[in-house]
């Protein structure tokens, strides 16, 4: 109701400095399912940067002699048919969810920002080919883009993040594109324009201080796509190359094996519905905090 | 029949804010007599708007009325539940709000939408809505409404769609219309003739009206009865004519001074110092303490109550006297 | 042209591509403004008027027409002159929150034109901007707020006391007290006014409010569908307006009424301003207006002088009929 926001916003007086940083953490704090799903993503951070340092076993360690047991003292969450640890397998799933999740993101931000940034600024014959480009993107079916990509890079690691990001940059060069444009034309940056800034000055100190929340707001929802894209390729067996593991690596063999050794199933499934529902409360919370709208892919 | 249409008792509102309390309006009576036309004004900030759309329930999910009775007819408004608020507003309540593209459905006809009104209400069958629509877009001064009838919103100019949410809101023939600042987005000769839309349905259908405007002059020229508000609090009320020559807070008389009229050039201006209050605070004295010329410890202290100082006119002011003693010299 | 003249603009012209057709915003418009002087722009929404001021500091590039300002022709200077030139002429707006930065404190905020422009260093730019502050009437412990966190009328300040610190000798203000309080427009007004005889500021004040032009101005260019359809001298327009449309605006402006019998009836034209898109033919003004005749619907006006510096573009100027 505007005629309620105008009586708000009028009654504003200055306060202590500051107080917008300390309003939007307060927004942000008054969500408990958002600081549940932090202290989970610090908490799995941190794990998947000391994991492997603590795992009681290698990833390629098999033992057949000690195969398909169920949790015990030796192998807390048990382990599976080729006898490998389950509880080093899950460290070391954390660590690359980490790698692929924040890589992939960056690499699609990397992309979707230059782009975003060059058709907003730019306009004209620029924008035309960049927005056509993502309406591409947006046409061509990820997973299958995906699919194809890492059948022609491989499947280690890093093509397995490359490829994801280079599938999922469209959606941030829009969102920037948007948000630049929707300043670009606006007061403020005629004020700017009027001051004498350069088109640098005003990218810098204007548009992109005025972006980033609704940027981390997206790449806060990022994440977890990229990694249920990551999941996807494991189910069709084109994610990690065994014996590296992943979630997707370890629920899709779980699930064969659901009937005879439910923990190989339970542990990785659990784990990663969680992860992924921290960083989607996160994101939700950051959204609420930063006042964005619309920021959500 | 009682004279009274609307009276309002004491009435409070909060709003909720993540860093706290908003308190918009503080105990404000006011009353709406049948056929007269009251205009409240104030500047932002005042509760002008709060206070009214508060008694109908239009103030959103932070704001909440805490305190005071609104009976219109004898039945208090605040009391009713959701589905009885439904069947007053529109029905008996007609509402026009400042920006007709934002209450208009863009992607219904407005004839549609005149009609809807009435056929929600069930107060006549579809073919007998379309002629008084009509008829409706006829009175607001819309040229050839046979053919507006079929226009989208978008299709028609800022005056036309405000002329549009007239008659939507004269649809039901309600006992009250409430006009909440209707002509500040439009453009000055369109202003003018949304006022005379406004007044000539005002004399034709004998209802009460109740404009809510910043603009004093609007207020002066339209309305028998002005209230000015300030804070959250009703400074002073009084007929049209008593309160263009006699009134008797400092309030009014500087917002009064505070118009600039063609010829004003070369005038001395003296601006009211100071800023709007901000409502984080309950009040402890008068709202105006601080930018007012004639504050005294006194007006910091002890809220001033209304007091009747001439027939109908009521004012709370410590020093309402000296004002008017003074002006008479 | 008069050496004394700080701007001259002759026959300004900006037409936008728009879907549907070619809007012209501003046809013609020629107008001169001295040292320490106010011309004021007044008009409808949609008559050009913001288009004109903007179109002046290059905010928007004309199509035709001259701009000589400080003996500089603004329209043939490098986008790095210009910028470089923009220290002389600066815009106050009509919405202050959305042409501040929100992410930047007050005191950054009023310091961005002298970091721009590198004059000074820190600490001159600090105490340039405490300075600036104290002047436009904005207390010390608001330097480390964010605009957000200010009244309107303090935002306002703030864009006053960016725009003056670089020592601009033009401001154009666009609609600078339409959108705040009442009793806050009188303290900027007076605020615009003092600071012009401090530093010999020279105004383009645009706004839809003929008293407050009337108040403001040395000079009043009324505008009607993207011209200049009257100018004068603040004294001479309001004494003898010759246009019909300048009469009506006159009348809209609403007095409070010492009786009952002196107010105001709402008349008014009918009709409103027509879509710059498909402008009327002949004098943009005749569907409007009460005294349009044959020659009006068909020929457009030429600008005549009916005073002394007194411009119209009316078949009909010089005809004493009530208007409306």
């Amino acid at each position: 109701m505007s005629v309620v926001e105008g009586v708000l916003q009028a009654d504003l007086r200055p306060k202590p400095p500051a107080s917008r940083r300390v309003l939007a953490w307060r927004r942000f704090a008054r969500n408990r399912l958002a600081v549940a799903g932090l202290v989970w993503v610090g908490i799995f951070i941190i794990v998947g940067i000391i994991g492997p340092w603590v795992a009681p076993y290698s990833y390629t360690t098999t033992d057949y002699g000690s195969a398909n047991m169920g949790p015990s003292a030796t192998h807390w969450f048990g382990t599976d048919s080729l006898g490998h640890d389950m509880l080093s397998e899950l460290l070391y799933s954390i660590r690359f969810a980490c790698i692929i999740g924040f890589g992939a993101t960056a690499v699609a931000f990397v992309i979707g920002a230059i782009l975003g940034l060059l058709a907003g600024m730019m306009g004209g014959i620029v924008d035309n080919i960049i927005m056509r480009l993502v309406d591409l993107m947006f046409a061509f079916p990820a997973y299958f883009l995906n699919l194809i990509l890492v059948i022609d890079l491989g499947r280690g690691i890093l093509p397995i993040f490359i490829s994801i990001g280079i599938t999922q940059w469209s959606g941030y060069a829009r969102l920037i594109r948007g948000l630049v444009l929707s300043l670009r034309g606006g007061e403020m940056v005629e004020a700017a324009i009027s001051l004498g800034a350069t088109k640098r000055y005003i990218a810098l100190h204007y548009l992109f201080p005025n972006i980033i929340g609704n940027v981390i707001v997206s790449l806060s929802f990022g994440i977890p796509y990229a990694l249920i894209q990551d999941a996807g390729l494991s189910v069709v067996g084109l994610g990690l190359r065994p014996p590296m593991p992943s979630f997707g690596n370890l629920v899709t063999t779980g699930a064969a094996d659901m009937m005879g050794y439910p923990w190989l199933l339970v542990f990785p499934a659990v784990l990663f519905a969680i992860t992924l529902l921290a960083f989607l409360f996160v994101g939700n919370g950051l959204q609420e905090a930063f006042n964005t709208k619309g920021a959500s892919k | 029949m009682s004279d009274i249409l609307l009276d309002v008792r004491d009435l409070t509102t909060h709003f909720r804010r993540p860093d706290g309390l908003v308190y918009a309006v503080n105990g404000v009576s006011f009353q709406v007599r049948r056929g007269e036309t009251l205009g409240i004004v104030g500047e932002s900030g005042s509760g002008k708007s709060v206070s009214v759309l508060s008694i109908l329930g239009l103030i959103g999910e932070n704001g909440k009325v805490v305190a005071g009775t609104a009976e219109f007819e004898g039945v208090d408004l605040l009391k009713l539940n959701r589905h009885e608020m439904r069947a007053v507003r529109g029905r008996e309540i007609g509402i026009v709000f400042q920006d007709p593209m934002t209450s208009l459905n863009p992607i219904k006809r407005v004839g549609q939408q005149v009609m809807e009104v009435m056929l929600v209400h069930r107060l006549c069958s579809k073919q007998e809505a379309w002629d008084r629509a009509v008829a409706l877009l006829e009175e607001v001064g819309i040229a050839d409404p046979h053919r507006r009838m079929k226009n989208y919103p978008f299709e028609l100019s800022g005056g036309m769609r405000q002329r549009v949410m007239i008659a939507i809101a004269l649809a039901c023939q309600p006992k009250l219309l409430i006009a909440d600042e209707p002509t500040t987005a439009l453009d000055v000769t369109v202003q003018m003739q949304v006022l005379s839309v406004l007044r000539e349905a005002q004399v034709n259908r004998q209802m009460s009206t109740i404009m809510i405007t910043h603009d004093l002059g609007v207020a002066t020229n339209l309305c028998d009865r002005v209230i000015v508000m300030y804070g959250g609090q009703v400074m002073e009320s009084a007929p049209v004519e008593e309160f263009v020559r006699h009134s008797a807070h400092p309030y009014s008389r500087a917002l009064k001074s505070s118009i600039l009229e063609i010829g004003s050039r070369g005038r001395k201006i003296a601006p009211i110092p100071g800023n709007p209050p901000v409502m984080i605070e309950p009040p402890r004295g008068c709202p105006f303490a601080d930018r007012c010329l004639l504050v005294t410890d006194r007006c910091r202290d002890e809220i001033p109550d209304l007091r009747i100082i001439a027939q109908e006119h009521v004012v709370a002011c410590h020093r309402a006297e000296e004002v008017l003693e003074h002006v008479a010299q | 042209m008069s050496h004394s003249e700080l701007l001259v603009v002759e026959n300004l012209s900006k037409t936008f591509k728009v879907p549907g057709g070619t809007l012209k915003a501003v046809q013609n418009a020629s107008f001169t403004l001295g040292p320490a002087k106010t011309l004021g722009l007044v008009g409808e929404s949609g008559s050009g008027k913001s288009t004109l001021g903007r179109a002046v500091l290059r905010l928007i590039e004309a199509d035709s027409g001259s701009i000589v300002f400080d003996g500089v022709d603004i329209r043939s200077l490098s986008t790095k002159e210009l910028r470089l030139k923009r220290k002389d002429m600066q815009m106050i707006f009509q919405n202050p929150l959305s042409s501040l930065n929100p992410r930047m404190t007050v005191e950054r905020n009023i310091k961005d034109p002298l970091i721009i422009h590198n004059i000074g260093d820190a600490k001159e730019r600090s105490h340039r901007v405490r300075e600036l502050m104290e002047r436009v009437g904005l207390s010390e412990n608001m330097a480390r707020a964010y605009p957000t966190e200010l009244s309107g009328g303090q935002q306002q300040r703030v864009v006053i006391a960016r725009a003056l610190a670089l020592n601009p000798k033009l401001i154009v203000c666009d609609e600078p007290v339409s959108a705040l309080d009442v009793s806050i427009q009188l303290q900027i007004i007076s605020l615009l006014q003092d600071l012009q005889r401090e530093h010999n500021l020279s105004y383009i004040f645009i706004s839809h409010n003929l008293a407050v032009v009337e108040y403001m101005s040395d000079a009043v260019a009324v505008m009607y569908l993207s011209e200049i359809v009257e100018r004068a001298p603040v004294d001479e327009l309001f004494a003898h307006p010759q246009h019909p449309y300048t009469r009506v605006l006159m009348q809209s402006v609403l007095k409070v009424p010492e009786s009952l019998a002196q107010r105001s009836t709402f008349s008014t034209l009918p009709g409103e301003i027509p879509s710059p898109i498909n402008p009327p033919s002949g004098c943009p003004f005749h569907p409007r207006c009460p005294l349009a005749t044959d020659i009006c619907r068909t020929t457009k006006p030429e600008e005549k002088m009916v005073g002394d510096q007194h411009q119209v573009s009316c078949h009909q100027a010089g005809v004493t009929a009530q208007v409306i």
